[in-house]
């Protein structure tokens, strides 16, 4: 297993890409073991794609990028900014507002915070936010998309541990709003201190009204996906291959802007998406069964067992076993790779697995903006054009206060369980 | 490459898109209990997510850390993508063999051979080691030309 570990991270540090590394790090075990033929590494990649909930992957993902091109992203962040625009740091609380909005329609945080990023980054810029703020608000934005319903990785994390993808869609619900909530509160703190931004009138209601009903058919995309979920009209997948073609009926049929070239392009950015997700769940694939062969669960169950058996403190130590890993590899990876080892050992504990998988979304989450590798960052700091290093300085308040959010929902499990158990799907 | 790899992967998506609304309104609407259609959504997954990561390979969209080849300059970066090249012929290899393996098993619904789903691996392999070769040239090229500057 050491050896797995070891010729992984070599690998991934050097610089080849992840899902290669990951490959080639299970190749090499399997070659050192006597018993096992090189074979199965075609057959794990294989299998572990083999799998029909894996389709509402590449759905949601052609819905978020569909939802850009057709202009939902700007009618919902004109929804956003009638709303939040007159408080302090409006901008700011605009790109969280559609984020969120934005979030229940699509499954990837990477793709959120570059839509959101395009529009709102220069808007922020030019009403004299700094650069390195505005970057950090929208990726912070962007990751709502994984905890707020439909998710790419609740869909993943329920199909690796065998918990049903509807009701963790329901259980992001209100830790998502809490995020968002516990995101604006820390962006009014920052402007009101440095004085970010011109102050606005409130919008009239009126004009709240426009921009809703302009945006109407947008907003109804969650409540469709969500509803068909909870009503048992169809599965998480089927509801992504429903979202995708209400998008393009709303882009191409009723408002005419979207065309084959942006439908092309749309796929164009979906497809590029999924191949690098794909390939890295094909590759975790051969680790997986490795680490089920030399039975890293009862090792980690072993480990924790001398930790503590009080179900608390196990999962506040499995949050802080998380977060760096969260942090310095690829989220993605890390959900794909500790998802079937976690679920069975907290279970074993009497952690309730939905529970335990909007604890490590929203633990993950944090990871897509955090340097090294947070993707949600990259994608902003290239719009904004800020460096890294400012990024992270902008970001450490609203890590702080996502993190004691993160501590609030352990110690509190009706937050996430408490929908999920009034509406059965 | 990359606009033909685009191409298929689009008609792919568009596959899979009709054929899994095909199970839904088979179930509501008509009523004929296919069998088939959960089966080869599954199959045009497998080989739209092979033809996307190849086709993501040549945008360079797959994730990896640049920290090294940024600082250690193209001769670096030739090596690293030859490496990743290497990884994948090696697996595609492995894969040519798995497939051929089972060229005789046929899938329950639909009666295809395994052989024919199985590819799918090999096939985005090999073309994931062309576009990382290609990166090495083009580094190793870059190389030599800061040389003789």
């Amino acid at each position: 297993m050491a050896m797995l570990f070891a010729a992984f991270a070599g690998l991934m540090i050097a610089g080849i890409p992840i899902a290669l590394s990951l490959l080639a790090a299970g190749m090499l075990v399997i070659l050192m073991s006597p018993r096992l033929n090189m074979i199965v590494a075609p057959q794990q990649l294989l299998d572990s794609l083999d799998s029909f909930p894996l389709l509402a992957i590449p759905f949601f993902l052609l819905t978020g990028t569909l939802m850009n091109k057709g202009g939902t992203t700007r009618n919902l962040i004109d929804i956003a900014q009638s709303i939040l625009g007159h408080i302090r740091g409006g901008l700011s609380h605009t790109a969280v507002g559609a984020g969120a909005m934005m979030a229940g329609g699509s499954g990837s945080g990477t793709a959120d915070a570059a839509a959101i990023g395009a529009v709102m980054i220069p808007e922020m810029q030019r009403d004299g936010y700094p650069s390195a703020h505005a970057a950090a608000v929208v990726a912070a934005a962007g990751t709502l998309a994984p905890i707020l319903p439909p998710s790419i990785m609740f869909i993943l994390y329920g199909h690796l541990g065998n918990v049903s993808v509807g009701q963790l869609f329901l259980a992001g619900i209100v830790p998502g709003l809490l995020y968002a909530l516990t995101l604006i509160g820390v962006s009014w703190l920052i402007a009101a201190r440095n004085g970010y931004g011109t102050l606005r009138k409130r919008a009239p209601f009126a004009e709240v009204l426009r921009a809703i009903r302009k945006g109407f058919l947008d907003l109804m995309l969650p409540v469709i996906i969500l509803g068909g979920i909870v009503g048992g009209i169809f599965t998480p997948t089927e509801a992504g291959a429903v979202a995708v073609v209400y998008v393009l009926l709303i882009g191409a049929v009723i408002r005419r802007n979207i065309g084959w070239n942006s439908l092309i392009e749309a796929m164009d950015e979906a497809l590029v998406i999924l191949g690098a997700v794909m390939l890295i769940m094909a590759a975790a694939g051969v680790a997986q069964f490795l680490l089920a062969l030399m039975q890293a669960g009862a090792m980690l169950a072993a480990m924790l067992d001398a930790v503590s058996s009080n179900p608390l403190i196990l999962l506040l130590t499995v949050q802080a076993l998380l977060l760096p890993l969260g942090m310095v590899l690829e989220v993605t990876a890390v959900l794909i790779l500790m998802t079937p080892i976690l679920v069975p050992v907290m279970v074993s504990y009497g952690v309730d697995p939905v529970h335990l998988g909007v604890l490590m979304v929203v633990n993950l989450a944090i990871g897509l903006m955090t340097p090294p590798v947070g993707l949600a960052m990259f994608v902003t700091c290239a719009i904004a054009k800020v460096r890294v290093g400012a990024f992270t300085r902008a970001i450490l308040p609203y890590l702080g206060a996502l993190l004691l959010l993160l501590g609030v929902l352990v110690l509190f499990p009706g937050i996430s369980l408490w929908l999920p158990g009034h509406l059965r799907p | 490459m990359s606009k033909l790899l685009a191409g298929v992967g689009l008609m792919a998506f568009a596959a899979l898109i009709l054929v899994t609304l095909a199970g839904v309104a088979d179930r509501f609407v008509l009523g004929l209990g296919l069998v088939w259609t959960e089966e080869l959504a599954r199959y045009i997954l497998i080989w739209t997510s092979f033809l996307a990561a190849a086709l993501a390979a040549t945008r360079h969209a797959h994730f990896q850390i640049e920290l090294l080849p940024d600082r250690l300059g193209p001769v670096y970066r030739a090596a690293i993508a030859a490496i990743a090249a290497a990884i994948c012929l090696v697996a595609a290899w492995y894969g040519v063999k798995f497939a051929w393996m089972f060229r005789d098993q046929h899938s329950p619904a639909l009666g295809l051979s395994m052989a024919w789903v199985y590819s799918a691996a090999p096939f985005g392999l090999l073309l994931i080691a062309a576009s990382s070769a290609r990166v090495s040239v083009t580094a190793l090229r870059s190389a030599r030309k800061a040389r003789v500057m």
